[in-house]
């Protein structure tokens, strides 16, 4: 079966696309399609509590709880990572990156893509490459990726290979290359083809990367239009922090004064994101070489 | 008149009084003959001196020796040490009661007043009379030292008030040579001539018209004040050649006693006979205040050389007591401080920017002269205040939207009322006493309700929305002042002060010396005792309570530990606590920003929270050491913790027997090898059950016995065996019978008695085992038969030694294992988040081969840079390990092999900015401290934050809900070279825009703005990294342009918040303003300014010279006209009416702090940053300019060029 349009829509978040992609398949459930459904609609707030029985609805159900409480252990109690399925090992591999127990999601992912099990196996890697960046094992990120490109080289659908092209879009970002060629048009492309909040933001930073100071600031005002702001409101509340930490890149570049009003917006209403912790990381360094020099 | 009383003594009659220049001491003469010393600060008596004979009546301080002076009514003076509390020696030469005596500022010398009619000067380091001043013809009652001139000025009972020269006895005993005998002969002379030639009357004052009792001169002005029998109080002035009356002060029903002149402001203090305290308006002899003792005369009054203190002496005692509050109302709104200064006017300091406005209003005119306001409350949607005049009286004043100086306001609303506050947007509360009860009003002063409130009310706090606090003397209520009910209340006695947390959760209600913490519904947390009076408190933003007493700031968390953060030198009334920061208002009512180091109290916190990465956190990153911590440590049980800060092997040792920990122990005890040391690792060993460690220590100790009984219990009978053999190798007796007797080896037992000669005992043995042949061997060699012994009825052959019930000896009591700590773990690097390790296993064998060459490139890359002779290399390398320390353990950045953006960078440049872009923030401030001597770094924050940032982006990850993935920002983003690419950081054109905003504002006569920009643009340069020549050059430019602004924009600021009176430092000012470097365009307004002030105040020579300066810049336009309009007049008159300290012909800078000039030959210092000239007297404090480097700090110069 091809989901190529159901995951395209669903990485360039486009999420009720998504729903709506799926939906076409009415007669038809299987784990992909389930595995999908249940992402997109908890993007969207809209998964419910009472989910199937199957064991993917469970871990679902489980990592719903987790999102909500962050408590782990319905999670580690709902999904064996000897005999999950990828699709159930993603879920518990997500929860622990958001725990930020990066070298136990990355432990998931690796048995879950090593073992025989295919289906889901190129979501798990995309999780891997992003868990190795985000503790920054950069050459563990890359490894992963050729890895498996190079044992599959032949069997890469077309739907596989939208995954793995996002998975080294981040790779390339985090390390800084290709940064004015093929990552900037990669990200280019996806936000003219499906112009989403996410791949906006995607775009967004990559000129920021860049230095690009008016087109970034171009992107921010469309992201600040009625259509995104006020059509998309859901998608717009979520993509929120993202659009904070941007924009307070930006405003670092352009000088602006606008920084500080920022930088609290983003503390108050994300305090768990990225950005605050390594910023209030660096307060705390910085607190400690003004209390060693006024001592 | 309420006084501010401070310390009060019960005695009998008191004479003098005399305050200790630097110490909380006083001394108290007393009619009884004795002289107290108090430390009026604690209360309590130090000492006392008996050695007068009868009345003690003059008392005072050496200025700085450790040594005080007494006279009485047995004649004499005598001279005390404080060190040793004896009397030094006796000064006798008067031949009457002596009145009073005074030490010389800066001269060895002493003055006495007696009633021998004479005035008699001593040497107290010879001990010597050298002069003698006859002239009086009744009683001297008083006679001093003038504060700085040769000038002694003497009251008498003959009605006269005396001023003398004594320049000649200065020069005469100052003279080289005053020891030859002529003129020992001449001296000599000179005493029985009564000092003739050497103090010769300078004027007589006569006016009173009964005898005078004290004259004082004033402490700057050419003014003395008298009071005698007359009951008044007389103002003199003297010129060079004459004196005369200027005014007098009635009122006094008694004699005055004493009279001074209030050391800082326009008063003048007398005391009498009348039991009364009065002051008086210097300027328009008028009275001001008075207060009545009821039962008491007063005696004399004394100020304190430099504290706002005075102490009274009177019938029964005395008095130590302050004027006024010195306390600067204030509250807080936001992010801002409204205050009211020393002026009586209305100012903000905004916290943000750190910088006090303009005043706002002069409240001047509001409540009564010379009486500090009590409190103020204030409303921002209305923008007004309310003010508690502190004389029962309230006023509402509107406040102008800008502050643009001390106007007087143009919408007050006065009344009578107490503690008003407001309690809403339209709502305020006042206590009104005659009907005691709390009225609630509206903004125009219409009361809405009026509750009756039972008792005496001592302030009104406001609390949360709606409700107040109302302080009585035994309790607080906590009052819903809508509802008009008591919420809840708790017994405390004169509480004063009120300071809320910030989330309003809980409250610290302060009285002089107790602090007790309360929640919100004034349930008691904690209560503490402070020896010294608190002054002020407030919360910081993680719930800490930071106070201040007198001389400290102190920490007190909510369990109750507390401790000092920073001794003080003078009262500080804390407002704001922000992170490192502390600001608190002065008694000047000047905004002071301390910055502290809180690891302390935030370590205890962390602790008490069991918040052990936080704690362990801190231990990693700060110089957290010392007796006390690792004594707290221990006290609050973490012994483990302790043993992280010590290096001493015996305190280790210690702390690790407190935590049973017997490994790091042993290490210990290997080093310390000593015999205690081991026993007491040996009983510890004992009691865990670790029985091979106690065999180890017992085998190194040698101690047998032990050893033996070891094995006993531990059943252990082969070694058993061998410790017997071992006894008997040793001879050692004794040690092989208890050995025999744990082995049960009663043969060998009875051998040994055999062989010692006690045959009886070994037959005993033998014949009680049962073994008859070698008992009758025994009986043999004894010379005994059977028959010869009569043995007991029953023998019973069996032993009561049993078997082990072990088949294995044990070494080792199965005891539950102990899970190490939290710490133990960290240390141990058990715990994840913290491993090095194991992530660095993980990372390698993903990567295998990658790993090696990569780790190659880094060490040529390093040896290269080396070669290229960077600065600081060595400094860079060690702080790169610290950051790769830090940055693992919070495993955000692990930099270590893994090639990232951010090492790379690092590798490439250690310019500040670039050390700052990857976030390695102490070798970056390690680097600009030796540069540039920047040691306050606060101010920098916000550009460190935003370096750091500003090359960081953040791509949402797939999902969304995961943290999102960093990337990083180059300066060159086509740059994707390892050895060459650098992160983005700010450019040259950031510093020309921030300069040209300060000029902008420089312009629009936006001084504080314009200094604010040009101190962003210092800040902007600093973290500056650039990569060619015009852009270094364009910055350094920018820096000294920078500076000189900030100088002369400092100096106008100063100028204009002076008060109007202070002609001379305006004039002075203006002109330095002239001086600094500006553009010719904003020069001129500079000139300007000091033409226009020259000639106002009619220094026209001045004005003149100025209007020249200007009219070089600006030949022509409608300003032009009038400088040469200015010129022209000025000219005419050429004449300077106010003597200024300006050359302008003269070459000399500006002192950057002091805003005097410094001449070419004085000696002066450099900043390393700005490069602003400091008096060498500056050296050591923070720069003036950019508030961030030390001046005159050793520094190579900030280096900015890759």
């Amino acid at each position: 079966m091809n989901y190529f349009t159901i995951k395209q829509a669903y990485y360039t978040g486009n999420f009720p696309q998504t729903l709506q992609e799926i939906a076409k398949f009415n007669k038809i459930s299987d784990d992909t399609l389930l595995f999908y459904k249940h992402s997109a609609s908890l993007k969207l707030g809209q998964l419910t509590q009472d989910l199937g029985s199957s064991n993917l609805d469970k871990a679902f159900a489980a990592y719903k709880v987790f999102l909500e409480t962050r408590e782990i252990s319905q999670l580690e109690k709902t999904v064996s990572i000897e005999t999950g399925s990828p699709f159930e090992l993603y879920l518990f591999a997500s929860a622990q990156a958001i725990r930020e127990d990066f070298e136990a999601g990355l432990q998931i992912c690796v048995s879950g893509i090593d073992s025989d099990e295919q289906l889901g196996t190129p979501e798990l890697l995309l999780l891997a490459v992003e868990i190795s960046l985000m503790n920054n094992q950069f050459s563990t990120a890359t490894t992963i990726l050729e890895n498996y490109t190079s044992a599959n080289e032949d069997e890469i659908s077309g739907e596989d290979e939208l995954i793995l092209n996002l998975a080294e879009s981040y790779v390339k970002f985090a390390t800084n290359q290709e940064t004015t060629r093929s990552n900037f048009y990669y990200f280019e492309e996806l936000s003219q083809t499906f112009p989403t909040w996410k791949t906006q933001l995607g775009l967004l930073n990559m000129h920021l990367q860049q230095n690009n100071v008016p087109e970034a600031q171009s992107i921010v005002d469309v992201l600040e239009s009625e259509y995104y702001t006020e059509e998309q409101k859901d998608l717009a509340k979520l993509y929120r922090p993202s659009f904070l930490a941007s924009k307070i890149t930006l405003s670092i570049l352009q000088n602006s004064q606008d920084t500080q009003p920022l930088r609290s917006e983003l503390a108050t209403l994300d305090p768990a994101n990225v950005f605050c912790k390594k910023h209030n990381e660096t307060q705390a360094k910085f607190d400690e070489v003004v209390a060693k020099y006024s001592s | 008149m309420k006084m501010l009383t401070k310390f009060e003594s019960k005695s009998t009659r008191a004479k003098g009084i005399a305050f200790h220049p630097s110490r909380p001491w006083v001394l108290v003469a007393l009619f009884s003959s004795t002289i107290q010393l108090w430390d009026y600060r604690m209360g309590t008596l130090l000492h006392r001196y008996e050695d007068h004979e009868g009345p003690v009546r003059g008392i005072d301080f050496h200025p700085t020796q450790p040594i005080f002076a007494s006279c009485g009514d047995d004649y004499t003076i005598k001279v005390w040490s404080l060190d040793t509390n004896k009397c030094l020696y006796t000064l006798n030469g008067h031949l009457d009661y002596v009145r009073t005596v005074f030490f010389h500022n800066e001269l060895p010398w002493i003055i006495s007043a007696s009633d021998d009619q004479t005035i008699r000067i001593w040497n107290w380091q010879n001990r010597k009379e050298i002069a003698c001043l006859t002239g009086h013809n009744h009683f001297v009652m008083c006679a001093q030292f003038h504060p700085s001139e040769d000038m002694i000025v003497s009251a008498s009972l003959d009605e006269t008030i005396r001023v003398w020269d004594i320049s000649g006895l200065r020069k005469r005993h100052s003279a080289p040579g005053a020891s030859r005998l002529e003129d020992q002969i001449a001296a000599q002379q000179n005493l029985l001539d009564g000092g003739f030639g050497d103090c010769v009357v300078k004027f007589i004052l006569e006016g009173h018209s009964r005898g005078v009792n004290w004259a004082s001169f004033h402490p700057t002005l050419p003014l003395i004040v008298s009071g005698g029998d007359d009951r008044q109080v007389k103002l003199w002035r003297m010129s060079s050649t004459k004196a005369w009356e200027v005014d007098t002060c009635r009122g006094h029903t008694n004699n005055v006693d004493c009279v001074i002149f209030h050391p800082h402001q326009n008063l003048i203090i007398s005391v009498g006979e009348d039991k009364t305290l009065r002051i008086w308006d210097l300027d328009k002899r008028t009275p001001v205040k008075q207060f009545k003792r009821e039962n008491d005369r007063f005696w004399l009054i004394a100020a304190h050389p430099h504290i706002n203190l005075f102490g009274a002496a009177h019938d029964s005692g005395i008095m130590v007591f302050k004027m006024d509050r010195e306390r600067p109302c204030s509250v807080i709104h936001q992010n801002e401080l409204v205050f009211v200064n020393k002026e009586k006017q209305v100012q903000t300091f905004d916290y943000n920017n750190k910088v006090a406005s303009l005043p706002y209003v002069s409240l001047k005119n509001l409540g009564q002269p010379w009486n500090s306001f009590k409190s103020i409350s204030y409303n921002p949607s209305q923008h007004s205040i309310l003010v508690n005049e502190g004389n029962d009286r309230f006023a509402l004043i509107l406040i102008p939207k800008k502050p643009t100086g001390a106007v007087e306001p143009s919408n007050v609303l006065e009344d009578s009322g107490r503690f008003a506050t407001f309690v809403a947007r339209n709502r305020f509360v006042v206590y009104n006493k005659t009907n005691e009860s709390l009225e609630v009003r509206t903004l125009d002063n219409k009361v809405t309700k009026t509750i009756k409130i039972a008792g005496i009310v001592n302030d009104i706090i406001n609390s949360s929305a709606g409700c107040v606090l109302i302080l009585q003397p035994k309790e607080v209520i906590l009052f819903d002042v809508q509802q008009g009910k008591k919420l809840t209340e708790i017994a405390l006695k004169n509480v004063k002060y009120v300071t809320w947390s910030l989330d309003g959760q809980y409250a610290a209600l302060m009285s002089k010396h107790t602090i007790t913490i309360v929640t919100k519904r004034l349930e008691l947390i904690n209560s503490m005792h402070e020896t010294i009076r608190i002054k002020s408190a407030c919360w910081d933003e993680t719930g800490v309570l930071i106070y201040s007493t007198l001389n400290h700031i102190r920490y007190c968390l909510l369990n109750g530990d507390k401790g000092i953060i920073k001794t003080l030198e003078n009262t500080l009334y804390i407002n704001k606590v922000h992170g490192k920061l502390i600001y608190a208002l002065d008694r000047d009512g000047e905004m002071k920003i301390l910055s502290i180091d809180p690891t302390e109290y935030r370590f205890k916190k962390a602790l008490a929270n069991k918040n052990f990465p936080e704690v362990l956190r801190i231990i990693k990153n700060s110089n957290l050491v010392g007796q006390n911590i690792i004594f707290y440590l221990q006290k609050s049980g973490y012994p483990e913790i302790a043993l992280q800060f010590v290096q001493d092997p015996q305190t280790r040792f210690d702390l690790a027997l407190e935590d049973g920990n017997l490994e790091v122990a042993l290490q210990e005890a290997q080093k310390l090898d000593n015999h205690s040391i081991w026993e007491r690792l040996a009983n510890e060993a004992l009691l865990q059950g670790n029985t091979s460690l106690v065999e180890m220590i017992y085998q190194i100790q040698k101690s047998f016995d032990k050893l033996s009984f070891l094995y006993l219990i531990t059943g252990d009978s082969t070694k058993l065996t061998k410790m017997e053999t071992i006894a008997q190798n040793r001879s050692d007796i004794s040690s092989l019978i208890s050995n025999t007797f744990f082995n049960d080896s009663r043969a060998s037992r009875a051998n040994v008695f055999a062989q010692a000669g006690s045959l009886p005992l070994a037959y005993a043995i033998a014949k009680a085992k049962g073994d008859d042949e070698a008992a009758s061997g025994f009986l043999e060699q004894a010379g005994f038969s059977e028959e010869d012994v009569v043995l007991p009825e029953i023998v019973d052959g069996s032993t009561l030694v049993r078997k082990p019930v072990v088949s294995q000896p044990i070494t080792k009591w199965p005891l539950k294992e102990a899970e190490p700590s939290y710490f133990e773990k960290a240390v141990l690097n058990q715990i994840d988040d913290l491993s090095l390790e194991d992530t660095q296993a993980e990372v390698d064998s993903v990567k295998q081969t990658d790993s090696q060459p990569e780790e190659d490139l880094f060490q040529d890359e390093t040896d290269a840079a080396d070669d290229g002779g960077a600065w600081d290399m060595g400094e860079g390398d060690l702080d790169m390990e610290e950051v790769l320390e830090t940055e693992e353990n919070t495993g955000t950045q692990v930099i270590s092999s893994e090639e990232s953006v951010v090492s790379t960078w690092v590798k490439n440049s250690k310019l500040p900015a670039v050390l700052v872009a990857a976030g390695a923030f102490d070798a970056a401030a390690q680097a600009l401290n030796k540069q540039a001597g920047i040691v306050s770094f606060e101010p920098l924050r916000l550009k460190f934050e935003d370096v750091f940032e500003g090359c960081r982006t953040y791509m949402t990850s797939t999902p969304v809900e995961l943290p999102a993935i960093a990337g990083y920002i180059n300066a060159d983003p086509e740059d994707e070279d390892s050895a060459t690419i650098l992160p983005r950081t700010p450019t040259v054109s950031a510093v020309t825009e921030l300069m040209n905003e300060g000029y902008k504002y420089f312009k629009a006569n936006k001084l504080e703005q314009a200094i604010m920009s040009f101190r962003n643009a210092i800040y902007t340069i600093i973290l500056l990294a650039v990569n060619n020549d015009e852009d270094e050059n364009t910055a350094l430019k920018a820096l000294e342009r920078a500076k000189e602004y900030i100088l002369g924009l400092s100096i106008e600021l100063k100028r204009r918040s002076l008060p109007a009176e202070n002609v001379k430092r305006n004039l002075e000012l203006a002109a330095y303003f002239t001086r600094a470097k500006l553009s010719p365009a904003h020069r001129s307004n500079a000139l300007q300014v000091a033409m226009s002030q020259s000639f106002k105040y009619k220094n026209f020579v001045l004005a003149s010279y100025f209007a020249a300066e200007f009219l070089k810049i600006m030949p022509s336009g409608p300003r032009s006209e009038q400088a040469r309009k200015v010129k022209d007049k000025a000219d005419s008159i050429a004449h300077d009416a106010v003597e200024i300290d300006f050359d302008p012909y003269a070459e000399f800078t500006i002192c950057a702090s002091t805003y005097t000039p410094i001449y070419k030959d004085t000696r002066s210092v450099i900043d390393p940053l700005t490069g602003a000239t400091y008096l060498a007297s500056e050296k050591g404090n923070v720069d003036k300019i950019a508030l961030v480097s030390k001046i005159g700090a050793p520094a190579s110069g900030l280096r900015i060029r890759y």
